[in-house]
């Protein structure tokens, strides 16, 4: 009787005990699908406790032969790689802020795409494992407990900024040509007019100022001038009052004036002003083939703007100020190739020593102070005499850091002498 | 009725001889070949001052904005054979069905598109029927209003995005054509002169209406503004004779001017333009 009691109890324990690991897998893998689906669809959210898990390197992803998912390059998802359109991703809806970049599927999201723009095609690489290396694209780190507030900064800086992956395009030359205000208005019309983003007084039609396109988008610069790194040493550069710089367009708003629907490239087209770097070379070339490409510079003047703060224009002649009186001559008269080039990074923006030598070449100094008084021929004679470059030192443009060095070939043209170098 | 007929009759005549340069109609003869720029650095020492400007009862208006060509063989415009006359700012829109009130309005700032300038707030609000009122300011600016939640600001600043300053034809239309005239006229200018591509060059007149060409060898160049520059109801085309480049001992500035009027005797490389009209009958305009 007992035994048989003995039998029935452990047959009844056995059965419980397959019922309770049947029950017991079936809660685990119900507790664990949601959960590795979720960590696509939704990172956001999921405060329930879980181990760290251990993020997938980007060597490590290499080292399995695999693509490094956790790095994003804009040059896979455009054309010709990719049949996609900016405009698939990103979203500018707002015409007050036109800097709010939002995700095209949810325009509630500010910054990055939202998942389902990448899921269409890395279904694959979002449900991989508990720690997705292509999180991180994104996000700060690779998981799937990851929030709203896991985001990296947008758009992301280093080497996928902005300005480097995506160099803007601006046709100077046909916005000169379309905006061009042909001649001074008679006087009785349009009185007290001015430029959407110029910092001048209202403009009074009977002045010059009225007829320079370039105040549109180029204000004089009103900060109080402060020490400028120059000649990428500790040795700085104090410009004497504000003026001496202008502005650049900051944002999208100086162009959304006019291309915010009609005329292309609209706000749906950011590829028609940013390029990829290959485009980028292509328009350059083929607006100038001459030019210097970008990012070109001398090895000196590489050095030179070395530690240029980003926060100031970079500029080889600092000692110009806009401001200086009797210099309100039209922008274009000094910058010159504005009008032909173009792209956005204009290497023959400089202005050339040409256009400063019919006032500045004997008669007018170009620095009247510290007991000097220098005109380009005569700094350009003096240079001249100094066979090894050691003696003389050009400061009437420039600082010493580059006025020590020889000045290059259209320096020589004020003589009449052909370059040395 | 005669005075509309003998109107048309002076529209037509005037028409007749509008467009510098007038198309030949039979084949042009070519002009005789000129020699390319003899070699020289890269960077030359000499530099060309262009000023052009507009003389009527004593007051000089300084052309601003103007494109200038600039070459080193005569360009014998009236010889060459040219794709039809230069597209004119007023036939341009007026075959566009621009209002009156626009035509005039691009006429009176100097405008070749509507982005020449902000509007003004009161270019935007105005009534229809009001002397100089912009029907298509007014309409585009309501249209803005809508769209944009009543901003008043973005909505007068953004006014060319809206119907129906937005269509293509009004905004850059006029632009694009006398753009394609131009290209193609520098094209036959270098074709007829045997000159490589790309050799005549180009300066916009700064606000003070001069333009710079600069490292230029010495030589001979030709100066000229090929599309008439439409100033106060006029036309005006200027193609210069030889203008002489020597060698200079320093950099050297040599200044031109075009005007519109007869100089002083003996005053050097001034060019008079010949005026040209620039407006033909509405009805054959539109046609």
């Amino acid at each position: 009787m007992r035994v048989g009691q003995s039998e029935s109890f452990n047959r009844q324990f056995r059965q419980r005990m397959i019922a309770l690991a049947i029950f017991a897998s079936l809660v685990t893998i119900l507790f664990l699908i949601p959960r590795v689906s979720s960590t696509a669809a939704e990172p956001q959210g999921r405060n329930q406790r879980r181990t760290r898990p251990r993020p997938t390197t980007p060597t490590q992803a290499q080292a399995r032969g695999g693509r490094n998912y956790s790095r994003f390059k804009h040059e896979d998802h455009r054309l010709p790689v990719a049949k996609l359109n900016c405009a698939d991703c990103h979203a500018i809806n707002s015409p007050t802020e036109p800097d709010a970049v939002v995700a095209a599927t949810k325009p509630s999201i500010k910054g990055y795409p939202y998942h389902d723009s990448c899921v269409q095609c890395h279904r694959q690489q979002f449900f991989k494992g508990a720690s997705p290396a292509i999180c991180n694209v994104c996000h700060t780190r690779s998981s799937p407990r990851l929030t709203a507030h896991d985001m990296d900064p947008f758009p992301k800086q280093g080497e996928q900024a902005i300005a480097r992956e995506f160099p803007g395009y601006f046709p100077h030359s046909l916005h000169q040509s379309v905006i061009a205000r042909n001649a001074r208005p008679s006087e009785d019309s349009g009185r007290g007019w001015s430029f959407a983003r110029a910092s001048f007084k209202m403009f009074d039609d009977a002045t010059p100022k009225a007829l320079d396109n370039c105040a549109t988008c180029h204000e004089t610069d009103q900060r109080a001038p402060a020490p400028i790194k120059v000649g990428g040493t500790d040795g700085t550069y104090k410009p004497e009052a504000k003026g001496t710089f202008k502005t650049v367009p900051a944002g999208h708003a100086s162009c959304f004036n006019c291309h915010w629907q009609s005329q292309k490239p609209t706000k749906d087209d950011c590829a028609g002003c940013h390029l990829s770097q290959s485009e980028y070379l292509k328009k350059k070339r083929a607006a100038s083939p001459e030019a210097a490409l970008p990012g070109v510079l001398s090895a000196n003047a590489a050095q030179w703007f070395k530690t240029w703060p980003a926060e100031w224009p970079k500029r080889l002649s600092i000692k110009f100020r806009h401001e200086t009186p009797n210099h309100d001559v039209g922008c274009t008269t000094c910058h010159i190739n504005i009008t032909q080039m173009e792209t956005l990074n204009i290497p023959k923006a400089d202005v050339p020593i040409a256009t400063c030598a019919p006032c500045h070449i004997s008669n007018s100094p170009v620095l009247r102070k510290e007991g000097q008084t220098l005109t380009i021929y005569s700094e350009m004679s003096e240079e001249a005499k100094d066979k090894d470059n050691k003696a003389y030192t050009c400061i009437g443009c420039h600082t010493t850091l580059i006025g020590r060095e020889r000045p290059p070939c259209s320096h020589y043209l004020v003589l009449g002498q052909q370059c040395k170098q | 009725m005669t005075a509309s007929v003998l109107s048309l009759l002076v529209a037509f005549a005037l028409n007749a001889q509008a467009q510098t340069p007038t198309p030949s109609p039979t084949p042009a003869t070519s002009p005789a070949p000129c020699a390319q720029p003899v070699a020289c650095p890269t960077i030359a020492p000499s530099v060309l001052q262009v000023t052009a400007v507009w003389q009527k009862e004593n007051k000089v208006t300084q052309l601003a904005s103007k494109r200038l060509y600039l070459s080193p063989c005569p360009f014998n415009l009236d010889k060459l054979s040219i794709p039809g006359p230069a597209p004119s700012r007023r036939n341009y829109y007026t075959r566009v069905k621009a209002s009156p009130q626009l035509i005039k309005w691009l006429e009176t700032n100097n405008c070749d598109t509507v982005y020449c300038r902000e509007l003004r707030r009161e270019e935007v609000t105005c009534q229809a029927g009001e002397a100089d009122c912009v029907p298509e300011f007014t309409s585009a600016y309501t249209e803005a209003l809508r769209k944009l939640k009543d901003n008043a600001d973005l909505a007068r600043k953004w006014v060319t995005n809206y119907a129906p300053l937005s269509s293509q034809e009004l905004r850059t239309g006029f632009y694009t054509a006398k753009a394609k005239w131009l290209d193609a006229v520098v094209a036959a200018v270098e074709k007829a002169s045997n000159l490589t591509p790309g050799t005549i060059h180009n300066a916009f007149t700064n606000k003070r209406g001069i333009a710079y060409f600069y490292d230029l060898c010495p030589g001979v160049y030709y100066v000229s503004n090929l599309a008439p520059i439409e100033f106060e109801g006029e036309g005006i085309i200027w193609e210069t004779t030889a203008i002489k480049i020597g060698k200079p001992d320093v950099l050297e500035t040599t200044p031109v001017s075009l005007t519109n009027v007869s100089p002083k005797k003996g005053k050097k490389n001034t060019f008079v333009g010949k005026k040209v009209a620039t407006t033909v009958s509405a009805v054959k305009a539109v046609d």
